[in-house]
């Protein structure tokens, strides 16, 4: 069943374009993720959704009631501000407290809910303190415990995980995650982190410049993106492009650029663009660094530098001059200029318009 | 080196204590004086501390006009700044929230602090005819209207520094909890801008408590507020300089009052007016 | 996709405009009402009248007719030389006085933070210096009337020194009396915005200068100052407009005397509209008083915003 559905949005703000005809169906349950970079429309989104905004074109509707008019206030959403909006002047308690106190409660029922969500997110200690006093991870699980504790259709994350460390980032997402599942709470969830996406959303709908790039179930995006942004974005890190010509020779297909030729027989779907100019991409996680076997493609590389994140890392290499990164997840520590057999299977390209960005493999069906 | 150091030290330091002298001295032969007999005031050489404590030039005042003209002070400045700080709160919370509108756009807000930057007197020829043309001279009602009128920008700019420094999102937390505008303002604005509040209306106050031309043009017969009274001590043969002190000391207590309360807050504050 | 209830097309476009208005755009309307209304009836409706009569000869104490002279008023401002000497006056008045009340704070400021080492202390100074600015101008100038008569404290005090006694406010000397008192009152202002200016300065600019062994002359040139040059503008300019406002000193101490040796044109503007009622004319020159005080406000706002 779809909880909420954005029909057709536009919304300006002066000049300036900020949505562009945006729809999606947001289910009922779903972890729902809005994936842009900074200044693509994600917050602008939110704020339609729970009405703090209201379009110029298109509608939202909650269930089938036309809500695109209804204030935030009667809307029955929760919205976890980026800088999370605690009242500085009232304890935690308080704080968790507001939207209960509307509700006509008794001040014991309003008690035992706020001590339930608070010891559901582990807060229970903080209660008598102020918003001021306490760290951003806390004050981050205070803010989600106020959305949660009113029950609400949905509850809207506004980028909730970059104001915290890297290390507490980490622990929050599976937190969310679990979290989501165990209520069935339908969440919407903005963020320029394809991590958060891949790691935690349903569905996923990429934004960039107000308009939808695809929207899709976060696996399905992330195996078959609409287009060169999606496929760029949405994967740490970031694809490889190259630039290459499609020719014929013998009764075979070539992908050529200047250092690499690919024999790209198998892939009908780009009989078509013989003679043209496609788009080559790779995920830096599908090259597999030594052990080549069972791929369909080799080549050898030169490693350039390795970049070690974490307890993964990026290698950067050269293949007859190209320039391409790779993503290994453990520490890969190899000297600068050691030459390294790479491969990759046919599953493991993408193939995009140079003019259009759009992806060839469903630009056919 | 060593001696360099201590040679710019010892300019500083005398600097600062002759300084200190140069403020404190006209503040201490005020209070010295009222509590002299007015024979005293003239003598030759002066006496610089007070032998008796002598009060007649505080009990004249307390008998006289001079109570009278202190109260008006009191409540005129009291009334037009709750005005002025209510209109204030409202505009400045227009201005800092809805910037775009012609009301509130930058032009408007140049506009409103125009008025303040107006020396007082070129308004007061127009303002002094509305005011006798409809028979409401000498009135308290035409000097708390001219005082709020006058005091509405100092309060708006004050407030909308404080409304400036408040994060939108917590208005639009409390929305999405469910309060409306109103419930929003008393309960997450208001309290929030609570300092800067105080701050806004000790200064509001103090600058009508201070201020003169205006008191005396519009002010002076049925309402006469005590910097208007001051002069009219000085007429007739003899100069009452001990009553005339007597006043000054009166007069200047709120404004140390508020000085040693608001003293935090005054750096900010005098740089944004 | 289709047939989803709700409302569509014309009906709904009015709602939305109806909704947006309500919810975005009236609010500040309803929030300016009440102060616009103020404003106009106190400030802009009397000032529209001031236009009005400064066409016009008016004085109201000889006859209540009014005769209709069009711009003549304004012409004779410019050829008025009591209101051009007093202009000069004032500029040499704000000038010095100004720059005086600029250095002199800035000198006690900078001592306060180099050499008063006790918070305590630091802060009762500055409440103690910044006295005065709080206090009314009529008070202040009371207070300094006391001390600078001819037979005054200070000329008392001279006297018993064996000293000759000062004519304070004679001719020669009334307007540096005057400069004197706002020295006094208003030197805070500059005082409080240096000290401000000078405590938000990182301390550990001047460690690591102290470690390249800078002179404290050098660190004050190649430190302080170049830190303190926007503030102290803005503290200048401040004080230069304020300046503009000046009229209660001289209302109190000198009275414009002797003479029109201390005549500043507010002075002279409040002697031409309530001593004199020469209503059209005052109504013509107060004009041009606001005209000038909004052209500095102008500037004024103009640099305020470049920070």
């Amino acid at each position: 069943m779809e909880e909420v559905r954005i029909r057709n949005v536009t919304k300006r703000f002066g000049k300036k374009v900020a949505l562009q005809g945006v729809s999606a169906p947001i289910p009922k349950g779903s972890f729902f993720c809005i994936l842009g970079e900074p200044g693509a429309g994600k917050t602008t989104l939110l704020r339609i959704i729970a009405g703090l905004e209201i379009p110029e074109e298109g509608e939202i509707f909650f269930g089938d009631q036309d809500v695109t008019l209804v204030p935030p206030q009667r809307r029955n959403v929760a919205f976890v501000f980026q800088d999370f909006a605690l009242y500085p002047h009232m304890s935690v308690f308080e704080n968790i407290a507001s939207p209960l106190r509307l509700k006509g409660l008794s001040e014991e029922a309003i008690r035992k809910k706020v001590v339930e969500v608070a010891s559901f997110l582990k807060i229970e200690k903080l209660l008598d303190r102020l918003p001021n006093f306490i760290s951003g991870g806390e004050r981050q699980r205070v803010a989600i415990a106020r959305a949660l504790v009113k029950e609400p259709t949905l509850c809207l994350f506004d980028e909730p995980l970059v104001n915290l460390d890297y290390k507490i980032r980490e622990d929050m997402r599976a937190q969310f995650k679990l979290m989501q599942r165990e209520l069935g709470q339908t969440i919407v969830f903005a963020t320029p982190d394809p991590i958060d996406a891949l790691s935690m959303a349903d569905i996923v709908l990429v934004l960039h410049e107000g308009r939808v790039q695809q929207m899709a179930n976060v696996w399905e995006a992330y195996k078959r993106p609409a287009n060169v942004f999606v496929g760029k974005y949405l994967g740490f890190p970031e694809m490889n492009i190259f630039e290459g010509r499609v020719s014929r020779s013998g009764n075979s297909l070539f992908w050529e650029s200047k250092g690499l030729r690919l024999d790209i027989g198998s892939f009908d779907f780009l009989k078509p663009y013989e003679g043209a100019t496609v788009l080559l991409g790779l995920r830096p996680e599908d090259i597999r660094l030594g052990d080549t076997e069972g791929a369909d493609f080799t080549f050898e590389a030169n490693i350039v530098l390795s970049e070690v994140v974490g307890s993964d890392t990026i290698v950067h290499l050269s293949v007859e001059g190209v320039a391409l990164r790779a993503f290994v997840p453990q520490i890969f520590r190899r000297p600068s200029g050691e030459r390294i057999p790479i491969g990759f299977r046919h599953e493991d390209l993408y193939f995009f318009s140079s003019q259009t960005g759009k992806n060839l493999l469903l630009q056919e069906g | 080196m060593r001696r360099k150091i201590n040679w710019g030290k010892g300019v500083g330091i005398g600097g600062l204590i002759l300084y200190g002298i140069f403020i404190l001295f006209p503040i201490y032969w005020t209070f010295n004086t009222s509590f002299k007999e007015i024979g005293d005031v003239y003598k030759v050489p002066p006496s610089f501390v007070p032998t008796r404590f002598i009060l007649d030039a505080y009990r004249f005042i307390f008998q006289g006009t001079g109570r009278i003209a202190l109260l008006n002070s009191l409540v005129v400045a009291a009334i037009s700044t709750a005005i002025a700080v209510v209109l204030g709160t409202m505009a400045s919370y227009a201005y800092s929230r809805y910037p775009f509108t012609p009301l509130t756009n930058e032009g408007a807000q140049f506009n409103l602090l125009t008025v303040r930057m107006f020396p007082p007197i070129a308004f007061l020829l127009p303002i002094f005819w509305m005011w006798k043309r409809f028979g409401l001279l000498d009135t308290y009602f035409a000097l708390i209207i001219t005082y709020t009128a006058f005091n509405l920008p100092l309060a708006v700019w004050l407030l909308k520094g404080f409304m400036d420094a408040l994060p939108r999102s917590i208005e639009e937390a409390s929305y999405v909890d469910g309060y409306s505008f109103w419930q929003t303002i008393r309960r997450i604005v208001l309290p929030l801008i609570g300092s800067g509040l105080a701050a806004t209306v000790a200064l509001c106050w103090i600058f009508i408590w201070n201020e003169f031309i205006i008191a005396y043009l519009l002010g002076g017969r049925n309402v006469i507020l005590y910097t208007a009274y001051l002069p009219s001590l000085r007429r007739g043969m003899r100069i009452m300089w001990n009553q005339i002190a007597a006043l000054s000391v009166l007069a200047i207590i709120p404004s140390i009052i508020i000085l040693v309360l608001f003293r935090k807050y005054l750096v900010k504050i005098y740089l944004r007016s | 996709m289709k047939g989803l209830p709700g409302l569509y097309g014309k009906e709904k476009d009015q709602m939305l405009g109806r909704a947006q208005k309500k919810r975005v755009v009236l609010t500040p309307y309803y929030l300016m009402i009440p102060p616009q209304f103020l404003i106009w009836a106190v400030v802009i409706f009397p000032l529209i009248w001031a236009v009005y009569i400064s066409f016009h000869d008016w004085n109201p104490t000889i006859s209540p007719e009014r005769t209709f002279v069009g711009i003549w008023n304004y012409v004779t401002v410019f050829r008025d030389e009591r209101f051009l000497s007093a202009l000069l006056r004032m500029l040499y008045y704000s000038g010095v006085g100004v720059t005086i009340q600029l250095f002199l704070g800035t000198a006690i400021a900078l001592a306060l933070v180099e050499y008063v080492r006790s918070e305590r202390l630091r802060t009762f100074l500055l409440v103690l210096f910044l006295l005065p600015m709080m206090m009314a101008e009529a008070v202040a100038a009371q207070m300094w009337t006391l001390l600078i008569t001819d037979t005054g404290t200070i000329n008392n005090i001279l006297v018993w020194l064996g000293l000759n006694p000062i004519g304070w406010r004679s001719r020669e000397l009334a307007l540096t009396t005057l400069m004197i008192v706002d020295i006094w009152q208003w030197t805070a202002l500059p005082l409080l915005i240096a000290y401000a200016a000078r405590i938000s300065i990182p301390e550990s600019l001047y460690e690591s200068s102290r470690l390249d062994g800078a002179s404290r002359w050098l660190i004050l040139r190649k430190i302080t100052l170049p830190y303190m040059r926007v503030p102290l503008a803005i503290a200048f300019l401040l004080r230069f407009m304020d300046s503009y406002k000046f009229l209660d000193k001289v209302f109190i101490m000198t009275y414009g005397g002797p003479g029109t040796a201390t005549e500043l044109p507010t002075f002279y503007l409040y002697q031409t509209a309530f001593s004199y009622f020469k209503v059209g004319y005052g109504a013509a020159m107060s004009w041009i008083f606001g005209i000038i005080a909004v052209i500095g406000m102008f500037f004024f706002w103009r640099l305020a915003k470049v920070q």
